[in-house]
């Protein structure tokens, strides 16, 4: 590669296209920034990277050189280094904290789980992507029905006296679970809870089902921002999940970054 | 009534043909071995299913967890009910998805098996003719439960015969079941009025043994790093063992497929260029509905399927020497540990214990489990495979929601992303 | 004791009769099907409870287990287990009735047993192999499979089973069913004198109390629903029929909208008391005659003919304006039952509506919609 000063990490997903550039060594993060898709995978990265392009004065053309892609969509783009989410991840976890054994990310329409040793090496893991039950696209569906931004969800979520419970497994029939429940009158913050700990409910399995002893988990992607969800596995798992020092979202971007990084350097 | 159609087996005989035509008309003479040998003797063996039809034969759609060459006391044209759906899946460009959609047209549920489904949908279109529907009690919900509408929407006067599996596999299972078939062969005889021939059931069975005999021998060299045989054996033994029961076509397959893993043994090559680089088990069964699957496996991955659910054969020869009882009583032991019969008509150690056995004797790394929508006995125990595989040898498993023979439920772009990803992250 | 109280303790998984009948030491045996022999159990001092999924949450438990093509309800009972509010069992009968139930004694042995507190190493595990079609051989067989049955529970419980025991047995169960009967006559009336959603209750009530206790209660009920008025304020007659119902929920939500179900093909209904013991003869002869020849469930491949004629003798008793049939994900038996069913009555001009659903009532607002339509139709 031309330039070891960065590396570009691209985590272009179904819904947001994340951008994160870590230093020579990986260590420092000089600049992350996201974007919607909306259909254009291509278009969403070059927004970004001409964003941070500006910001850290780098030539675009330099950027993409050193970019590695990884996500739903990074098979339909101009970028050809490329890694797979779950390896992302795991680089993306284990540098930022190397004791998490375990990480489970959410995004919108997938749900997945990752088993790592001692030196970083997944060992195993599992996804649900077929069924998008438990993925950040409920949340979104639940959220429109109900008028609430995502962002919005936890904080509406984390007032609630008597979570209702939300049984079906599916994100459409949820959906119109919940309008039912709305119509009936039921109480905002109670509801919004049920859609969250419906949603730790999908992940708990995934984490058990991966390792038997579960231990040192972590939790990423888009959906473990909203910290209902978060309080709600911990209260399942019975342990508290393993806090990293970067937003959940950006960590499959800077895992590839690492990647990057790897391959480059 | 028009009588003796089996329009499907024309489709397979036609795409047969071109198949044939493609493979040794396209591919260099050292090519694709296997195929070409599967393909030669499937296409005799199923015109001549097609002349037997026209002959006249009375014709009997069947379960393929029989032991088919039962009815090899018979003049009888076989139409296995779980194989035309599926083998058509593979062969024909548009798939067999067309049949299925028939079925659910008429409120077949979409979750049942596409094996049975795509086989009520053509009955459904008019393009078998039956004269005998006849089928065991097992190994699942979907054989108890198509099995009467295919009969209720083909003809609800049909000869519809059983035999009833029990669910243990010992002794007393054994001989009630060993009756069971006896009696299915001789209420057949009844209906199509012939006195069944226990002579020719004998040289069927005995074809068999000696088919099982190169099995065991093919078996045993797949032990060889780097595994001789190409992947697409999996399937194709499937379809074999469904479709060419008890005929030499079966023997003389297996005898040219141990010839060729042979050769390449004392060569120590594998069927492609290239290093194999993974070797897998497959505790369900391999994709059917692309044909290509298998070689993709092979040629970018290097990946070797050492095994799929239906290529090992956990059970002995029939003794044949012994009178016609003891054949039954044989072949109903036989059929009781049938593949996929043996793992999901029972309780669930033997799946759990045949792949822990498996992995190990032949140095698997990984194993892929294609959870069948359908299959709903086999899904409820992959983590339980899972945890035995991981505890016992360290080795994942990886499983993938999909139909076998359905190209819409996960498409094959999508399976084979999964695969890739496991492979890489992993290896 | 009053209805009340019985009718409450279909709520919970455990109710106060099993708790009282536990004090004295008395042991449980779960079981999921209608064709393990209650008679057998009964006689050996020993209570019988039919598995259900009441109070289960939702299956995130059973989900690290099972896959998401397994039904809803049998994930739901492996939940319960898994979160322990089963271990008031002493032992679990499975047997071949469908592929998702089938499995729970590979997964109780696998994951369960020892696992779970309360239900330790010695945790007893019976399974019956029960044949799919009806034959003689098949009679045969199934009597050897109750005779191993009877000798193990004699066997692990130190307990002696005598024919004596099972004739007394087939009187009380027989008491039983007999009620029962009547109350579904009742039900069948012009003016029915109890709506669906208490008769499943009876039902669950029925297959969860000691039957002694249960029998002395629902004795009282058929006198004092005798005396009651009937309902006439119903907009159509429904016959309910497909998988498994053990939440009276479920049933409300038909009748909320003017459906009145009086009569059924369910396993907590008439599948589950329509036929009687033969009180005379060999008590093991006249056991296996009944669990075998009984109004069958789809999982009998070649008594689809027998069930539909029940059906149509059904629709004819209890004047049923129309068929419900509900198939939970992933059935295939009831699904395929309910389709054949469909077309069936079709040609017979009885309107049917077939339901997919989840076992959880989760969305309710749907079926409700679906069941008001389908009665404004029938109606």
């Amino acid at each position: 590669m031309v330039n070891k000063n960065y590396f570009v990490g691209i985590d272009v997903g179904s819904t947001v296209c994340k951008v994160v550039i870590v230093d020579s060594n990986g260590e420092k993060i000089l600049g992350k920034t996201k974007i919607l898709v909306l259909g254009n995978p291509e278009k969403a990265i070059n927004l970004c990277l001409k964003e941070l392009s500006k910001k850290l004065k780098i030539k675009l053309k330099l950027l993409k050189k050193t970019a590695l892609a990884t996500g739903l969509n990074s098979d339909k783009i101009s970028i050809k280094e490329k890694e797979s989410e779950i390896t992302c991840i795991g680089k993306g976890v284990y540098s930022l904290n190397p004791q998490v054994r375990v990480a489970v990310d959410i995004g919108s329409f997938s749900m997945k789980a990752l088993k790592m040793d001692e030196n970083g090496k997944i060992v195993d893991f599992m996804m649900n992507n077929k069924c998008a039950a438990g993925s950040g696209i409920l949340l979104e569906l639940v959220g429109e029905g109900l008028e609430l931004d995502v962002s919005e969800l936890a904080d509406v979520a984390l007032k609630a006296k008597n979570p209702i419970s939300i049984s079906s497994q599916c994100s459409i029939f949820a959906e119109s679970e919940v309008i039912s429940y709305k119509n009936e009158g039921a109480y905002l913050p109670d509801l919004v809870a049920g859609v969250c700990n419906s949603v730790a409910a999908r992940a708990y399995p995934l984490i058990k089902m991966i390792d038997k002893e579960f231990k040192n988990v972590a939790f990423t992607g888009g959906v473990a921002k909203n910290q209902k969800i978060v309080q709600n596995l911990e209260e399942r798992l019975n342990f508290e999940l393993i806090k990293l020092p970067l937003d959940p979202e950006y960590i499959t971007a800077y895992g590839a970054a690492i990647a990057a990084k790897e391959r480059g350097g | 009534m028009p009588t003796n159609k089996i329009i499907p087996y024309e489709m397979l005989y036609e795409a047969l043909c071109t198949t044939k035509e493609l493979v040794e008309g396209g591919m260099a003479s050292g090519e694709l071995l296997v195929l070409k040998s599967f393909l030669k003797h499937i296409t005799t063996a199923v015109k001549k299913y097609i002349d037997d039809a026209e002959q006249g034969y009375p014709i009997i759609a069947h379960h393929f967890a029989f032991p088919t060459e039962i009815f090899h006391c018979f003049e009888f044209v076989p139409v296995v009910v779980e194989g035309i759906p599926y083998i058509l899946s593979a062969l024909l460009p548009e798939g067999a998805e067309s049949f299925y959609d028939i079925a659910d047209s008429f409120g077949h549920p979409y979750h049942t098996c596409t094996s049975q489904k795509g086989t009520m949908g053509m009955t459904m279109d008019g393009l078998f003719h039956f004269d005998i529907i006849s089928s065991p009690t097992s190994p699942c919900d979907n054989t108890v439960a198509s099995y009467p509408i295919i009969k209720e929407f083909y003809n609800k006067d049909i000869p519809f015969i059983l035999a009833d599996m029990p669910y243990y596999r010992d002794d007393r299972s054994y001989k009630y079941y060993g009756k069971e078939l006896k009696i299915t062969i001789e209420e057949i005889g009844k209906k199509i009025g012939q006195e069944p021939d226990y002579e020719k059931l004998r040289k069927a069975v005995d074809l068999n043994n000696e088919a099982l005999k190169y099995i065991t021998e093919i078996n045993e060299l797949k032990k060889a790093v780097p595994n001789p045989i190409e992947s697409m054996l999996c399937p194709l033994m499937t379809a074999v063992l469904a479709f060419i029961p008890g005929q030499v076509e079966r023997v003389l397959f297996f005898k040219e497929v141990l010839e060729i893993a042979k050769k390449r043994v004392k060569n120590g090559e594998r069927a492609h260029e290239g290093e194999e680089k993974i070797r897998t088990v497959w505790p369900y069964m391999s994709i059917f509905f692309d044909i290509g699957f298998c070689e993709w496996l092979d040629r970018q991955l290097g990946m070797t399927m050492l095994f799929d659910i239906f290529n090992y054969l956990f059970f002995d020869p029939v003794d044949t020497s012994k009178g016609v009882d003891k054949i039954f009583q044989g072949l109903a032991k036989q059929s009781m540990n049938y593949p996929m019969v043996r793992q999901s008509a029972t309780f669930s150690d033997d799946l759990l214990d045949d792949f822990v056995f498996l992995s190990k004797e032949y140095k698997a790394d990984c194993a892929i489990f294609t959870a069948h929508i359908g299959c709903k006995q086999s899904v409820s125990v992959i983590q339980l495979l899972r945890e035995a595989l991981r505890d016992e040898l360290g080795i994942p498993l990886l499983s993938i929601d999909l139909d076998i023979g359905d190209a819409r439920y996960m498409s094959i772009q999508t399976i084979k992303k999964e695969i890739s990803n496991f492979v890489k992250t992993l290896m | 004791m009053t209805i009340e109280n019985l009718f409450k303790s279909t709520e919970t998984l455990s109710n106060p009769y099993i708790e009282e009948w536990k004090k004295q030491n008395k042991k449980i045996l779960g079981y999921y099907c209608t064709y393990v022999p209650e008679e057998i159990i009964h006689a050996g001092g020993l209570m019988g409870y039919r598995m259900r999924g009441t109070e289960a949450e939702g299956t995130s438990r059973a989900d690290t287990i099972l896959s998401k093509f397994n039904c809803s309800f049998v994930r739901a009972t492996l939940d319960l287990a898994m979160e322990g509010k089963y271990n008031f069992l002493d032992g679990l009968i499975c047997m071949n009735s469908c592929d998702h139930a089938r499995r729970m004694f590979d997964i109780w042995k696998h994951k369960i047993i020892g696992q779970i507190d309360g239900i330790d190493n010695n945790f007893p595990l019976y399974f019956l192999s029960v044949p799919h079609i009806l034959t003689d051989r098949g009679f045969s067989w199934l009597k050897e499979e109750f005779e191993f049955f009877k000798s193990d529970l004699e066997k692990y419980f130190k307990i002696k089973i005598t024919n004596e025991d099972l004739n007394n047995s087939i009187k009380v169960l027989n008491e039983g069913r007999r009620i029962l009967k009547e109350i579904q006559q009742l039900r069948a009336l012009e003016k029915p004198k109890l709506n669906g959603e208490d008769f499943v209750k009876i039902n669950i009530a029925y297959s969860s109390i000691p039957k002694e206790i249960v029998n002395q209660e629902l004795k009282s009920y058929l006198a004092q629903l005798k005396n009651k008025d009937g309902i006439s304020d119903y907009r159509a007659r429904i016959l309910l029929t497909g998988s498994i119902i053990d939440d009276p929920e479920f049933i409300k939500i038909i009748e909320d909208v003017g459906g009145l179900v009086v009569s059924d093909l369910l396993c907590f209904g008439l599948r589950n008391f329509w036929d009687l013991t033969e009180e005379t003869g060999n008590p093991l002869d006249a056991i296996t005659k009944k669990y075998y020849y009984k109004l069958s469930c789809p999982r009998m491949m070649d008594d689809h003919d027998r069930r539909y004629k029940f059906l149509q003798e059904q629709i004819k008793v209890s004047k049923i304006d129309g068929v419900i049939g509900t198939r939970i994900e992933f059935c295939d038996l009831n699904g395929c039952e309910c389709m054949m069913y469909e077309h069936e009555l079709e040609k017979i001009n009885v309107p049917m509506l077939s339901l997919d659903r989840d076992y959880f009532l989760g969305d309710k607002g749907r079926f409700k919609t679906r069941c008001e339509a389908f009665i404004e139709q029938i109606e």
